[in-house]
């Protein structure tokens, strides 16, 4: 007689936001061996790049790839033509352009603690973290137009000003999400059912973290020393007050934490944004084909994303590969889930943060 | 565990946060990004806004009987699909006088029925425009 | 006369209980809600589907699951003995179990191995609970209870020890691990489609009027206090429902058995020295 059974994750289930499956072998609720597909949501961007659409539009078709790391996309895209092109930017551009990327990562980390939490069990709190979200998409329909796809970007600067009517409005929204924020982490510290359900599950070690190499706030909670906003120059992180979050370890709580602090570091940074704006031009125009190869690493919320992009002087591209942060932290994922509970497997995918459009591109 | 306790609490005495869309309408900033708006008597006909446009949403195409106008040298009508468009306002940029010929307002784009034909009349342009080219 | 009436529109009334209770829910996580007749316009919409019988035992199980938990509030409201109704519900829920067994389903299975372990946890509480109600009144039946004084005070650990029970009879978080629907999408009821899924949807609005029936009882002859101790309940249960995640199942087993146990034992024992 068989002594396991198969507990499928499938591609559809209630505790996922995108479709990928998981086949948990178990042996009475424990899990003893894990086989994952990803790959559903497929379509064909990267070839879409080099044939139907010149080089000066890609920007808006690569921020389509995933909806809540969509601007990140769009600026490594910008910056790798920009480095082919051979342009500088204005210094106000630039800050503008790290002010709306921290407001991608707030509201990006309020949707998965939300998740996690509604993944536990506990669904008044992810209608109150939704609920405050509200908060920060507010700010970004008034500084963009949009609220979830911003197309603020383009090659040589960023589309539209920052008013001081907006800025005074994104001060006291930010000022009452960091409020919220310090709550929530007393909410998350002191409530007994959660403590039973995050402290102690799903724990990665440091040499594990290491040997799988993973990346993103999944290796900050684990306790390695790895941010991508420390290690790049084209744009000033080191001016704005940025300061690397980490938690020595590893288990779904240390990865709320972490995602908590960075919560309240972009905040200080888009208030040291506001004040200090420097003054300049917000677009300056580049000409020219792209000609010759660039890699560019931005860092996304959910770890490390990586652009290659070749051109051969005409308007269509030669080659653009895209690597996501969801892609490398795949093994690292089908280490954790051995020797948990099955109960517990949709908490810890929740944890990491998974975004299946931006690994099935 | 305390303080969910008595939030849950209070929060039955205060309104809920839900708005009752489409019963109550929801008023946009007027910098909202939406529909792209035509004004032709200034238009120009350089066609630079249809080179521009990522998705290809507006198209110039010869009509029989094309509107009065001394630039319109070979008979174009403007046509623009608001189901293709991604309100990214590259041709208001691209356009010589961006608030006479072409512009953004902030309204939102309705849903459209299967008699509209949205799809097939659209087809039939791009057919045209790819004859004639 | 009035029992009657009572007795066939039992489930109506469950189903009014469970559409104003999902109401309150909402407006504590402040949001809008559904409307009150929610459950009935569910109920027109299940009809209409089309259902899939998978095996004709399965089916069968459920309608009896149904049918059975219906006797058994037409004996609470007609005052029948209590051991003997503790005991019938048993058999429902044994039914509901037998019909999750019966399908090939993983998660059906997995459903039903946690309804079982969740009835280890509470059916020694109900039976405590039952020969507590024997030692203040002398007599099993209910008709008697309900005539002689309340007796919360004596029995107020007895009283502690069947919250926790409310708990998990109408799977509210903390103790919802049998019906945990990020988990395993339904447990028991992912089989049932069309009219059958009705069925189990109208036992489970049945489950309330049972539970909410027998808090009742500890009221006695009073009936303010019975009322009053419905509305408290009520909006206590739901208040702990939006405040705590869901535990899982051992956790459930520990806490409730010995917690159950203790204060189940500490009054019972007090009660015989009085």
């Amino acid at each position: 007689m068989k002594q396991t059974i198969n507990i499928p994750l499938g591609s559809q289930h209630i505790a996922l936001l995108e479709p990928v499956r998981f086949k948990f072998e178990c042996e009475n609720e424990k899990i003893i061996g894990v086989d994952s597909d990803v790959g559903f949501v497929h379509r064909g961007i990267e070839r879409a790049c080099t044939t139907k659409f010149k080089f000066d539009s890609i920007g808006y078709v690569v921020a389509r790839v995933c909806g809540l790391c969509a601007i990140t996309h769009s600026l490594s895209y910008t910056v790798a033509i920009e480095k082919l092109l051979g342009g500088e930017i204005s210094k106000k551009a630039k800050y503008l352009r790290i002010l709306l990327l921290e407001l991608d990562r707030i509201h990006s980390h309020m949707l998965c603690l939300s998740h996690t939490c509604e993944n536990a069990g506990f669904e008044a709190m992810f209608m109150r973290i939704m609920g405050d979200r509200e908060l920060v998409m507010e700010i970004q329909e008034l500084l963009t137009g949009n609220r979830v796809q911003f197309d603020y970007i383009s090659i040589g600067g960023v589309n539209r000003d920052l008013s001081s009517t907006v800025a005074l409005k994104i001060k006291e929204n930010l000022y009452e999400v960091k409020q919220k924020v310090l709550g929530y982490m007393d909410e998350f510290t002191h409530n007994w059912s959660l403590s039973l359900k995050f402290k102690g599950i799903g724990a990665l070690s440091l040499d594990d973290a290491y040997i799988f190499n993973a990346i993103g706030p999944l290796a900050r909670a684990s306790g390695l020393n790895i941010d991508v906003r420390n290690e790049i120059d084209y744009l000033p992180f080191n001016e704005v007050g940025f300061l690397m979050q980490t938690h020595s370890d590893g288990d779904i709580n240390a990865r709320n934490l972490v995602r908590l602090n960075e919560i309240l570091n972009s905040i200080l940074m888009c208030e040291n944004i506001i004040n200090g704006l420097p003054e300049g031009e917000i677009f300056t125009k580049i000409k020219g084909k792209p000609k010759g190869e660039a890699i560019v690493r931005f860092e996304a919320p959910r770890g490390e994303l990586m652009y290659y992009v070749k051109g051969n002087g005409t308007a269509m591209l030669d080659r653009v590969r895209i690597k996501t942060p969801t892609f490398s932290s795949i093994p690292a994922f089908s280490h954790i889930f051995v020797g948990q509970d099955y109960a517990d497997a949709p908490a810890i995918l929740a944890s990491f943060d998974p975004c299946l459009s931006c690994t099935a591109k | 565990m305390f303080t969910s306790f008595t939030k849950a609490f209070t929060n039955l005495f205060k309104t809920p946060q839900t708005i009752d869309y489409p019963a109550t309408p929801i008023e946009k900033d007027k910098e909202h990004r939406g529909l792209i708006e035509y004004g032709e008597e200034a238009c120009i006909y350089c066609l630079k806004c249809e080179k521009a446009c990522p998705p290809g949403a507006i198209l110039f195409v010869p009509v029989e009987n094309p509107p009065e106008n001394e630039k319109n040298k070979k008979g174009l009508k403007y046509h623009y699909n608001p189901y293709l468009c991604i309100y990214c306002s590259e041709c208001v940029r691209a356009c010589p006088k961006p608030d006479e010929a072409l512009w953004q307002s902030n309204k939102k784009s309705q849903p459209a029925t299967k008699e509209d034909r949205v799809n097939e009349s659209w087809f039939e342009l791009e057919r045209l425009k790819k004859q004639t080219d | 006369m009035i029992e009657t009436l009572l007795i066939l529109f039992a489930p109506l009334i469950g189903g009014l209980m469970y559409g104003f209770e999902r109401k309150l829910r909402a407006r504590m996580q402040s949001r809008q809600g559904p409307p009150l007749l929610q459950p009935f316009y569910d109920m027109w919409k299940l009809i209409d589907k089309q259902a899939f019988i998978v095996n004709p035992y399965h089916t069968i199980l459920g309608v009896m699951h149904f049918i059975t938990i219906w006797i058994v509030v037409a004996f609470i409201i007609l005052g029948q003995n209590l051991l003997y109704v503790i005991f019938l519900h048993l058999l429902s829920t044994i039914f509901i179990i037998l019909a999750g067994f019966s399908v090939k389903s993983i998660y059906s299975h997995i459903g039903s191995n946690r309804e079982l372990q969740a009835m280890i946890a509470y059916e020694p509480i109900l039976i405590m609970v039952a020969v507590g109600f024997f030692m203040m009144n002398g007599s099993f039946a209910i008709s008697t209870i309900r005539e002689n004084d309340t007796s919360l005070a004596s029995l107020f650990l007895l009283f502690l020890a069947f919250l926790m029970v409310i708990q998990i009879k109408l799977k509210k978080s903390p103790f919802d691990a049998t019906e945990a629907h990020q988990e395993i999408v339904g447990g028991v009821e992912v089989e049932f489609s069309g009219v059958f899924f009705e069925f189990i949807y109208m036992a489970k609005w049945l489950e309330y009027v049972f539970v909410y029936l027998l808090l009742m009882l500890f009221a006695g002859n009073n009936i303010f206090l019975g009322i009053g101790l419905f509305f408290g309940v009520f909006l206590l249960v739901n208040l702990v429902d939006n405040a705590t995640a869901r535990i899982k199942m051992k956790h459930l087993l520990r806490i409730v058995l010995v917690i159950g146990l203790i204060l189940g034992m500490w009054n019972l024992i007090g009660l015989s020295y009085v």
